[in-house]
């Protein structure tokens, strides 16, 4: 069975306009991008995080960060080795080798690392792939390369299904129990053949999937129409404000923030 | 004298040769005029080159696969040579055989909607088409749902609507029918004949219900095309006898059990199974007892997406179960690891399974994990080759057609020796004597063979006893003297 990306419901996030969720997930990522303290970009991710919950599952969450946890954790121990100002917290032989505010950068550079992977996965649970590609159209996208990125956003769950087939494939042939078999070397040596088999397989998909493109006519000459559309813009009024109201709120806080930190400069 | 859609003058084709794998030539002088209006029937073996034809006409080979190409196709009167085929797509329309290449969007709407956008149609337009044709296939209800989650079958039925909904000038489907179920056959093949289209159907298996519909009949054999008329029915009937496409009489091997035998061997026993998958709620497989004998035939039909296949994942262990229990013939609870090796399961869709550069490599990988020395294992192979009517070693193992990776598939686990096998769907693709040689090679008096399939009539002349499944459940057990008269089976299950 081949996951898809997207998780289907019918939540406030689900039903809200894909344009103005895609102006939001912009805005997240802007925000997560602002140089402000650790516990305050912490806060909004644990708010992303809860939102995501509450409306694909804790599954999806667990999923996403499970997904970036080798990186979040490269990040949180490299970080600290490159920032050595400010007050020592371990020391070697006299040479400072971390630092408090080194510290807190790699806590940052994790902390929004896997903030934009929460919004993005948010995005991508509650907006279908059809209305994804009406809205990069909206926005002025081709729609060929609206398709390219509609077509990955189906390959790679089908990419991960196919990975699981030739795994399943390798299982039906073996003659022993390997499930209780340990060790990194004995994993990677067995999983390069069934990487192999999915390249293999994607590669053959290349030509096949250029094939059905033509024969469903892509490539003519004629103005292509839409089967599906996006509401005009008449109609998504609340949507809109919704927008607004969300975007007040990220400059309210930012603006909260930085009055906070000035004032426990001053002190 | 009707108008010609489509004609073939001298045709001949061969793919580009590999190291150390030099193509055949795949069609020698072939020559075809097909009048519009007509049904016709093409039945060839395996490996005949039908899928390559079908693409050829839609001009889609050696556009994307290379090839030498020579002679001249023209459908309704343009010549392919100087057209691209999404220039032909109101001319000539194509179903492939295999519905995981073709099927790329997310809704089953949106798959058919595709090709009429591309038309410039407009979106009422194509809300009536895309509706209608679901309707058609008898998937109305379908319309959001992600093809993903569809049976083979379904998928297949959900090309079909696609295909309807743009409404070419001349329908190619390319082993279509053999998945679906035998009353869809029906319907769909009424809906196709009733719109007066120029139909070519591709096949390996013939289907009796072809003879219903049929104005001409074609055999595609050893690069050539031979045509009967209607007329030439009965030399057509001898002709897929001599070329071995239908086999005299099916030779169903000797079965120790025969379906009710209680002192037999159980080599697997199930009570209150219960599956559901995680994201799919609205579907459960609930079966509350069902064995597996040494020696025994089982036949496991039901319309698509009737959980067939689930089911088959679930013996080989492939999908865990939530409730209920697997046992052995000791009654010990069998893990899903130890049922991986205890059950040989040919998947529906080949290409999920042969992922191996060469023929070769595919059968002795398994015989690699058995320990199985080298000379024992050359020999193996060669065996396997020669009982399967397999290229050979050295074939390219993505090269070769569905049907021969259906045969290969087979003989992978005829190799490893399984208690269990099952073969889901197993005749698509493959004409009825290639099944039939399939399941005597790979029956023997300690194996219990499951065979899923939509063909009624080769089953009931080869199982010990049949499982009709209904919505996740075993609907009901028929034994020999049940299936003797087809008929009377036919409209039980009906």
């Amino acid at each position: 069975m081949f996951e898809d990306i997207y998780y289907p419901g019918n939540s406030i996030i689900h039903r809200y306009d894909p344009r103005m969720k895609l102006i939001v997930l912009i805005e997240c990522v802007v925000l997560f991008f602002f140089h402000i303290p650790v516990i305050c970009l912490s806060l909004y991710l644990v708010l992303i995080m809860v939102v995501l919950v509450f409306t694909a599952g804790l599954d999806s969450l667990l999923k996403a960060i499970k997904a970036v946890l080798p990186l979040l954790i490269l990040v949180i121990f490299i970080t600290p080795l490159f920032n050595r100002n400010g007050v020592p917290v371990i020391e070697i032989f006299g040479r400072t080798v971390v630092t408090v505010s080194g510290i807190l950068d790699g806590l940052r550079l994790a902390v929004r690392f896997a903030g934009i992977t929460v919004a993005f996965t948010l995005y991508f649970k509650t907006t279908n792939p059809e209305s994804m590609v009406l809205t990069l159209r909206w926005f002025g996208i081709s729609f060929n390369l609206s398709l390219i990125i509609t077509i990955s956003m189906r390959y790679i769950p089908y990419i991960m299904g196919v990975y699981r087939n030739v795994v399943d494939a390798h299982k039906l042939r073996k003659c022993c129990d390997e499930s209780r078999v340990k060790g990194f070397v004995y994993k990677v040596k067995n999983l390069s053949p069934v990487l192999i088999s999915v390249l293999i397989h994607s590669i053959k998909k290349i030509p096949v999937l250029a094939m059905v493109l033509e024969k469903k006519g892509l490539g003519r000459h004629n103005k292509r129409t839409s089967y599906l559309e996006l509401k005009k813009l008449k109609y998504i009024f609340p949507d809109i404000l919704i927008l607004l109201a969300i975007t007040a709120v990220i400059f309210l806080s930012l603006f909260i923030m930085d009055l906070g930190i000035n004032f426990l400069n001053v002190l | 004298m009707r108008e010609t859609a489509l004609s073939v003058h001298n045709l001949y084709f061969k793919y580009p040769d590999y190291p150390d794998f030099s193509s055949r030539i795949l069609f020698d002088s072939i020559n075809l005029e097909v009048e519009r209006g007509s049904l016709s029937v093409l039945i060839g073996r395996p490996d005949s080159g039908k899928t390559t034809l079908s693409r050829i006409l839609g001009g889609l080979i050696p556009r994307f696969t290379g090839g030498e190409l020579r002679g001249e196709i023209s459908v309704n009167g343009k010549n392919i040579a100087d057209y691209k085929p999404y220039d032909l797509i109101k001319d000539i329309g194509l179903v492939f055989q295999n519905p995981e290449e073709e099927i790329f969007t997310t809704r089953c709407d949106t798959e058919i909607a595709f090709a009429l956008e591309s038309l410039g149609m407009a979106g009422e337009e194509i809300a009536e088409k895309v509706e209608n044709s679901l309707s058609a296939v008898g998937m109305r209800n379908y319309k959001e749902k992600n093809p993903v989650y569809l049976s083979g079958g379904e998928k297949k039925k959900l090309l079909m609507a696609s295909l309807f909904a743009v409404d070419p000038d001349i329908w190619v489907f390319d082993e279509v029918f053999e998945e679906l179920d035998p009353w869809i056959r029906k319907i769909v093949l009424s809906y196709v004949a009733e719109k007066k289209k120029t139909v070519i159907i591709l096949t390996s298996k013939w289907l009796d219900i072809y003879g219903e519909f049929a104005d001409r009949l074609l055999i595609l054999e050893s690069a050539k095309l031979h045509c009967f008329t209607g007329d030439e029915y009965a030399g057509f009937s001898e002709a897929i006898r001599l070329y071995g496409l239908v086999p005299e009489k099916i030779k169903k091997p000797v079965s120790v059990s025969g379906g009710r035998n209680k002192n037999a061997d159980t080599l697997l026993k199930i009570r209150e199974l219960r599956f559901s998958y995680d994201n799919k709620d609205d579907f459960t497989v609930e079966i509350d007892s069902f064995k597996l004998v040494k020696g025994e035939i089982t036949g496991l039909i039901g319309r698509n997406g009737s959980g067939k296949s689930t089911f088959a994942k679930i013996i080989c262990g492939l999908l865990n179960h939530n409730n209920g229990i697997i046992t052995g013939k000791t009654g010990t609870p069998l893990s899903p690891e130890y049922l991986n090796r205890l059950v040989g399961y040919l998947f529906q869709n080949p290409d999920f399974q042969i992922f191996l550069p060469t023929v070769g490599e595919e059968l002795k990988i398994g015989l690699k994990y058995l320990g199985k020395p080298v000379h024992e294992m050359d020999d193996a192979v060669s065996e396997a080759i020669r009982l399967f009517d397999l290229p050979e070693a050295s074939a390219p193992a993505s090269l070769i057609s569905y049907g021969t990776k259906r045969k290969l598939q087979a003989a992978i686990y005829y190799l490893l020796h399984r208690s269990i096998i099952i073969l889901d769907e197993a005749d698509s693709g493959l004409s009825i004597s290639d099944l039939v040689s399939l399941v005597n090679n790979l029956y023997s008096e300690d194996t219990a063979l499951v065979v899923i399939t939509h063909d009624l009539d080769t089953i009931t002349r080869l199982a010990d006893r049949i499982i009709f499944m209904e919505k996740g459940k075993i609907n009901r057990i028929y034994y020999q003297d049940e299936f003797t008269d087809l008929n009377k089976f036919r409209s039980s299950i009906r």
